[in-house]
């Protein structure tokens, strides 16, 4: 829809624009500051430097957050792929209000606030005794990450026709060899969108990383934070531009193969 | 067929959901190489039927017996039949090729033959130049045809079709009709076919049952069902029919006479006695001529004779359709326009005469509105 010329349409244009760089500018605050040549968070006014980001590569404490924050992403967008793919594979096949509840139970952690189920992640994990370890963040980051793959999924099994099923399996597939062959690869865009939001999510997840470990496990945002907290470091500017452009390329890449599928699709259906 | 046991038997079949009965009790029995077709208006359990046999509904009782082994018990995937699904069900994301080999490899057959066996079953359908194009590049009628090749790769026994043809326009229809019956004919392959359309099922099948509310209505060739049909739905619901509610009826002559609004109409044909009766009779049967033109022409044991006003004329290129009001009931009749004799009008004066052996009595089951 386009806005009319006039004064009305001006207003809410520039409202419109308004909210845009009110979203980002904050973000793009730290690019400049990141290139500070000094030791403390200020703009660059005499010269840029990259000596912050080569703290962040030379530092074990900066390299190693990174490391740390990469497995544990890595894994845990895995695992959450793996699980909430079947599951919601399984709910769509079996269909009915009884999977509607299961939905929602499963979709809580969404809903339910972070730092609740941080509480609650830490009280568990003393008893299984898996604090401050890296399987307890994998275990707790791919819990929250479940139910966001299982929504992208359910949406693109939402537009998947159930007959296919039906056509293999008169033909003699067993159920496995109908997930594998039929069903996945026509909810690819689905699994990605998950494995993508999965990633970013535990990424830069916080909260329940401050919870659950201590000296050990040491995850980039957890890093970001306690240097923070000691003293205000240019590095932080540094590693945050580093996770803006990583996000950024990630969401672009998902976007840009998304957008291509959905061309060549049209092409296909114009023909 | 009566000797040797049945291809496939249908036994006390029932399908009940919670509060409705989607199947109410089907006896069926299909000999090998037949074209059967299941008939119906939509939501009759024509294709609950299907979906029984193929296994993707499970009966409420009743077996179904495919060489004496009952189905029932079995998941889909162990039936070996060839399913065509309503919109065909291709896999979008692979090839036409590689979608007619997909039954071949679950079978596990060796590359080669199945090359060949692909090559073979699309020159087949004649679809041998698109093996490397997505179902989404083709045109209905093509789809169409691939889904039958996929069936046709494995070779089942069983062929079901669900409404096959119900996506295409008129045209094509008609010419994949024909295809469909010389593939039955080359492959030798025995068919079920569900569809709503009565014209499909008279041209294609060697025998049609007839199915309303979960019931078989009738079960016969098509020419038994059109020529005989044994209820007034079935009159109404096969080719048109003018159905009138029958008093009482008698016999003159040898002659089974139905009493309509007073009159005595002869017909050719009663079905079984007791209950309702309705009287039935084509309007391609039904003659019209200008009023007078048949001096002291009355209706006897050969013919029926009734005068009537023309209410409302359809012309349809090749055939003209004449609503006429008549002393018994609103008449349709069908006349072939070349061999009109007068240029009818609405509201003109004209008499209807139909042959008496045309008439049919049937049982009254229910009146469609066509």
């Amino acid at each position: 829809m386009m806005l009319p010329n006039n004064l009305g349409g001006n207003i809410v244009r520039g409202l419109a624009w308004a909210g845009v760089l009110f979203l980002v500018v904050p973000l793009l605050v730290v690019i400049p500051v990141s290139f500070t040549p000094e030791r403390y968070l200020s703009f660059p006014a005499d010269g840029l430097s990259l000596r912050h980001y080569e703290t962040l590569f030379s530092h074990r404490r900066w390299s190693g957050g990174m490391a740390m924050s990469l497995i544990i992403a890595a894994a845990s967008s895995a695992l959450a792929v793996v699980l909430g793919t079947l599951c919601a594979t399984g709910m769509w096949r079996i269909g009915g209000r009884k999977m509607q509840l299961l939905k929602l139970m499963i979709l809580a952690p969404l809903i339910v606030p972070s730092i609740v189920h941080a509480l609650a992640f830490y009280r568990t994990w003393i008893d299984l005794g898996w604090l401050d370890t890296m399987w307890g963040v994998i275990v707790a980051h791919t819990t929250i990450c479940v139910p966001l793959v299982m929504i992208t999924v359910s949406a693109s099994l939402a537009s998947f026709d159930p007959r296919l099923e039906q056509a293999a399996r008169s033909m003699g597939a067993r159920p496995v060899t109908v997930l594998r062959r039929i069903i996945l690869p026509n909810i690819v865009p689905g699994v990605v969108a998950g494995a993508v939001f999965s990633f970013i999510t535990s990424w830069d997840e916080i909260i329940v990383v401050l919870f659950i470990t201590a000296r050990k496990v040491q995850t980039l945002p957890q890093v970001i934070w306690s240097s923070i907290m000691e003293r205000v470091d240019p590095a932080v500017a540094a590693v945050s531009t580093v996770m803006i452009l990583i996000t950024v390329v990630i969401v672009f890449c998902h976007v840009a193969l998304g957008t291509r599928q959905k061309g060549s699709r049209q092409q296909l259906s114009g023909n | 067929m009566n000797e040797s046991p049945p291809f496939l038997e249908i036994r006390g079949l029932v399908k009940r959901y919670e509060s409705v009965v989607a199947i109410e009790h089907v006896d069926l029995s299909i000999a090998r190489n037949e074209f059967l077709t299941l008939l119906g208006p939509s939501g009759s359990g024509k294709t609950t039927i299907l979906m029984a046999i193929a296994g993707f509904v499970k009966p409420t009782e009743g077996q179904i017996l495919l060489n004496g082994r009952d189905l029932v018990p079995l998941e889909p995937e162990e039936r070996e039949l060839g399913v065509v699904f309503q919109g065909y069900a291709l896999f979008p994301h692979m090839t036409v090729a590689q979608n007619v080999a997909f039954p071949l490899e679950l079978r596990k057959q060796p590359r080669d033959a199945i090359r060949r066996r692909v090559k073979e079953v699309l020159a087949l359908v004649d679809l041998e130049r698109f093996a490397s194009r997505r179902p989404a590049q083709l045109s209905g009628g093509q789809q169409q045809r691939v889904a039958l090749a996929r069936c046709l790769a494995y070779s089942p026994d069983l062929l079901l079709l669900d409404e096959p043809l119900s996506a295409l326009d008129r045209q094509l229809r008609q010419r994949l009709q024909t295809e469909l019956k010389t593939l039955h004919r080359k492959v030798g392959v025995t068919i079920i076919n569900v569809t709503h359309d009565q014209e499909e099922a008279l041209s294609m099948s060697t025998r049609i049952a007839v199915i309303n509310h979960g019931r078989i209505v009738q079960l016969g060739t098509p020419t038994e069902i059109y020529d005989h049909p044994v209820t007034s739905f079935v009159a109404q619901f096969i080719g048109r029919s003018n159905v009138l509610e029958v008093e009482r009826t008698e016999t003159a002559g040898g002659m089974p006479v139905a009493v309509v609004a007073g009159r005595r109409l002869p017909a050719g044909w009663i079905g079984a006695a007791g209950g309702k009766k309705a009287y039935s009779i084509r309007p391609e049967h039904i003659d019209v001529l200008p009023a007078g033109a048949l001096p002291g022409g009355t209706s006897d044991d050969l013919q029926v004779v009734l005068e009537g006003r023309i209410e409302d004329l359809v012309y349809q290129g090749s055939m003209t359709l004449l609503d006429v009001q008549t002393p018994i009931g609103l008449m349709r009749a069908e006349l072939s326009t070349s061999r009109l004799a007068f240029e009818p009008e609405i509201g003109a004066d004209v008499v209807l005469r139909w042959e008496s052996v045309r008439g049919r009595i049937v049982d009254a089951d229910e009146l469609v509105v066509v």
